[in-house]
């Protein structure tokens, strides 16, 4: 910035050197001007001072005038009866009034050869003054500006009667020996006057032409003489100029001549050193490149997570990266500087290693890419992708190699796992019993299992490219080619029954089906895992002909059970009744023999019809039960020993129970049971009065012989019927719930055998287990089992 | 207890065993009566509403009605007689040798008056007619016509 302004006040100052005269002279002719346009300008304001102060002076005597000739003059001619009026002239002993007196002194001034006029006039004048009014715009404005402010006179310079003027205009202020006389004056045209109202106003009129005019003819001379020396100045100084620039011009060459040869010089020396220079910022860059070079290099080194190493000419390693010495468990690469692969791997992984760098080496030629298990001492398997090559010194003498290895361990034992789950689902697919194959959009096979070509006759690799037309008659491939469309518009499996002909003819599959979906999301082919169900469809089928024939079968001996209950029961009843008719009505006649045979044919009669009996309600067990409900065992139980009330005091019984629980059932079947057991009980008493306890305990459900289906974690609660009867030998544990199966005579305990085949009918109906425990003459012990309906237990 | 002539009984009984039976029950009893034997369903109906051969038949009393008939059976015939304005009021009782609940159920709905199984016993037999026999003929009141 400094710079800037110096330069700048050089090439201005150049000019001005070089033409010092004319700028003098220029310099000269300005403050000439200059000094002369002040002089005109200080004369007018000094002739307008002047012409001010006259005036004021002037207007000031008149005033005084006016004021002595008022006191001094007219005050003393009224005493000796004098009269002071303004046509005095033509009367005798009058003198003017004063304003009159002043009016015509103003006008003696006026007519004097100087054009100065006095004047006085008011707003409100005599009627006889006839000239006495304001006249023009100055005097107006004089009379408006006065009254306003009376002590202060109005002045302006203006062009008055062809002439330039100062008009001086000061207040004419009613005086105290005026007032009384204007205010009863009958010609007064205001009456109201009071002492110090601005009743006029008295002006002077100065011309200032004539003044002027000489005040310029002076300032022409001044102006003519500067002239005159001021062209005698710039030439006497024009040449001592010249004189001057001839001398500074001489010594400029002499400078100039003396500046090129240093300049040359100079010139010379900036070369070499901006040599210098140059060659100091190569050098700079090319540290800074080197610098920048070796940066990455490190990072590299030290950030890339694969292995680099450079190894010497013996395999030893002359620098490794972080990633590596990371994996060798060194804290810093450095430490496996002059150590090898010996030092670190197994032996066997060293020695492959080792030779492959010796062949490297000796062919120049690299390994690139190459998958390599690493050993490790420790027992432990690494997999990685290693690439060497020879590492060759400036004269390109190899020196030894180099190397990059990445870890691929990961995508190897993904890799791995990938191919044991293939090998696991091939496994899978061809193992199966269902057809798997899949197909395209078009309905071209992809993929078909084993099973697909074990059933069909043909081989995966034959039915690439084709579609069920060219495997199946046309109506099959119809109806498969339809399915699969659905399938492809479905975003859900569907299940499908299909049939497709085999060597032994159509054969049923239910076939579930799905679309399959490419990496962008899209179905592009469908899956379908086909089952024969042939053989099931036949059973199923032959399961539904013996539901049938069961039903029919149940309708049957429904129809059994009433011919059982009416007509068998009729032919026993004639034969009990006219048997008995024939003994009644014949009695004289036949002898006790025939009476006792008689006896027999009526009992054989009666026992048949129970056991018909009997044998219809067995089998109304399974087909007349009740629909389950829930039932309070312990009602069931009571009803049961109400029904035996008489068999129980008659026994002189003793019976026991626990709390019963509450389960679903048929509480009339419940009943029968519970009575069937408990009546046995008693029935089959020893010499002692039967003692018979009841009792109900839950626990976990346990399978019995039969059952198929068990089902974990439910419960079951065992009902034991105890007595102190004679017992039963284990041999007949089973033989005692088969209708009409019997131990004892009928003499010794009545019935027909059908009590416990009841009793195990409706425990099965209700899913329970009837069995029993004793030991002969030591009481037996009845069980069953009912489930639990309400899970496990509180 | 229906004054001056012999009370009727209608027995529909298709066995003649068991008719037999019941007119030798009947014999032995207290109330003088005059017993009609008919075989099936046919011939019941046609007795009581005196049609054919039975158009001089006298209208009885009480009807012994089994229900497993030849032609039409019992509880056919129980439905006709119940659904006739003239014969309702008859009362009928099935003496059958059924003891099925379905049976003795059907016969209620039907408004047989009662039910009896024939007991094989031919005492308790004999003692059951005699019963029906006081009971319908001499202590139940029934209307005259």
């Amino acid at each position: 910035m400094k710079a800037a302004f110096a330069r700048a006040g050089r090439a201005l100052a150049r000019p001005l050197l070089e033409h010092t005269v004319w700028v003098l002279a220029l310099l000269f002719c300005a403050a000439a001007g200059g000094i002369l346009w002040n002089l005109e300008r200080l004369s007018t304001r000094l002739i307008r001072s002047t012409a001010r102060q006259n005036s004021a002076l002037q207007a000031e005597m008149i005033g005084q005038l006016r004021a002595i000739y008022t006191s001094n003059v007219v005050g003393r001619v009224r005493a000796h009866g004098l009269e002071a009026t303004h046509d005095y002239a033509t009367r005798s002993n009058a003198i003017p009034l004063p304003a009159t007196f002043t009016i015509e002194l103003g006008q003696a001034m006026s007519s004097g050869g100087q054009g100065m006029q006095v004047r006085l006039y008011s707003d409100y004048p005599f009627p006889w003054r006839t000239n006495s009014g304001p006249k023009d715009d100055f005097e107006r404005e004089a009379l408006q500006r006065l009254r306003s402010n009376p002590q202060r006179p109005f002045t302006r310079f203006e062009e008055y009667q062809g002439h330039a003027s100062l008009r001086y205009a000061t207040a004419d202020l009613m005086q105290a020996g005026c007032v009384n006389c204007h205010n009863t004056h009958p010609d007064s045209p205001k009456r109201d006057w009071k002492v110090g109202d601005v009743r006029g106003v008295l002006e002077v009129v100065r011309p200032l032409d004539r003044v002027i005019a000489q005040t310029r003819e002076g300032l022409r001379e001044t102006f003519a003489l500067t002239a005159v020396m001021g062209v005698l100045g710039v030439g006497a100084l024009s040449l001592l100029f010249g004189k001057q620039r001839q001398a500074a011009r001489e010594l400029e060459r002499r400078v100039e001549e003396r500046t090129a040869a240093l300049s040359e010089q100079a010139t010379e020396m900036l070369n070499t050193n901006a040599e210098l220079e140059r060659e100091m910022a190569s050098r700079q860059r090319a540290e800074k490149t080197l610098a920048q070079q070796r940066a990455l290099v490190d990072t590299l080194m030290d950030r890339i997570p694969d292995h680099i190493y450079f190894k010497d000419q013996e395999s030893r390693f002359l620098r490794i990266n972080k990633a590596m010495a990371a994996q060798f468990k060194l804290s810093d690469p450095a430490e496996a500087v002059g150590r090898s692969d010996f030092d670190f791997f197994t032996a066997e992984h060293a020695e492959r290693a080792f030779a492959d760098e010796r062949e490297i080496m000796r062919t120049g030629q690299p390994l690139i890419g190459r998958e390599e298990r690493e050993t490790w001492p420790d027992g432990s398997v690494t997999w990685a992708s290693t690439t060497k090559q020879c590492l060759r010194d400036q004269q390109g003498e190899v020196v030894g190699t180099f190397g990059l290895s990445r870890d691929i361990t990961e995508r190897k034992r993904a890799e791995e796992k990938l191919s044991q789950s293939e090998a696991r689902l091939q496994a899978i697919l061809n193992n199966s019993s269902a057809v798997i194959y899949l197909k395209d959009r078009a309905g071209r096979y992809l993929f078909i299992n084993r099973q697909y070509e074990l059933m069909f006759h043909i081989t995966s690799a034959s039915i690439e490219g084709k579609t069920d037309y060219d495997v199946f008659p046309k109506g099959m491939a119809d109806a498969f080619r339809a399915n699969d469309q659905v399938v492809f518009a479905s975003p859900t499996p569907l299940q499908f029954e299909e049939e497709a002909l085999h060597d032994d003819g159509p054969h049923t599959y239910v076939s579930v089906k799905f679309r399959l979906y490419d990496a962008a999301g899209e179905p592009y082919a469908i899956c379908g895992i086909s089952t024969d169900i042939t053989e099931r469809k036949r059973a199923e089928e032959e399961l539904g002909r013996a539901a049938a024939d069961l039903k029919r079968s149940n309708a049957e001996l429904e129809q059994f059970a009433y011919v059982a209950s009416h007509d068998l029961q009729e032919p026993l009843r004639m034969i009990a009744s006219y048997t008995q008719l024939l003994a009644r009505r014949y009695e004289d006649k036949l002898d006790a023999e025939a009476q006792e045979f008689i006896g027999y044919a009526v009992d054989g009669a009666t026992r048949m019809q129970t056991l018909i009996n009997d044998l219809l309600t067995y089998s109304r067990v399974g087909t007349r039960g009740k629909a389950f409900a829930a039932t309070d065992c312990a009602e069931v139980l009571g009803q049961a020993l109400e029904q035996l009330k008489i068999a129980l005091e008659e026994s002189d019984a003793c019976i026991t129970q626990d709390p019963m629980p509450k389960i679903m059932g048929d509480a009339t079947q419940l009943t029968q049971l519970f009575q069937n057991l408990i009546s046995n009980a008693v029935k089959f008493r020893g010499s002692a009065p039967p003692q018979v306890h009841i009792s109900a305990t839950l626990r976990e459900s346990v399978p019995g012989d039969g059952d198929t289906v068990c089902y974990l974690y439910s419960h079951e609660w065992v009902f034991a019927v105890r007595d102190n009867g004679i017992g039963i030998e284990p041999q007949y544990f089973d033989r005692i719930f088969v209708i009409f199966q019997r131990l004892h005579g009928r003499g010794e305990y009545p019935g027909t055998g059908i009590g416990l085949a009841m009793c195990r009918k409706i425990v099965e109906r209700h899913g329970g287990r009837v069995w029993v425990e004793s030991a002969p003459g030591l009481g037996s012990s009845f069980f069953f089992t009912l489930p639990h309906n309400g899970g496990a237990p509180a | 207890m229906i004054a001056g002539r012999a009370i009727e009984i209608l027995l529909v009984e298709d066995n003649p065993g068991d008719a037999r039976l019941a007119v030798e029950a009947l014999r032995e009893g207290r109330v003088h009566n005059r017993l009609s034997c008919v075989a099936d369903g046919v011939e019941a109906l046609a007795h009581l509403r005196r049609e054919g051969s039975y158009a001089g038949a006298a209208r009885p009393d009480l009807i012994l009605l089994d229900l497993n008939l030849p032609r039409k059976d019992g509880r056919e015939v129980l439905a006709e007689i119940k659904a006739d304005e003239k014969l309702k009021r008859i009362p009928v009782v099935i003496l059958t040798t059924s003891q099925a609940e379905e049976d003795i159920v059907k016969a209620y709905n039907l408004n047989a008056n009662c039910y009896i199984s024939k007991p094989v016993d031919l005492h308790q037999f004999l003692k059951v007619v005699r019963c029906i026999e006081d009971f319908w003929l001499t202590i139940v009141k029934l209307p005259s016509e």
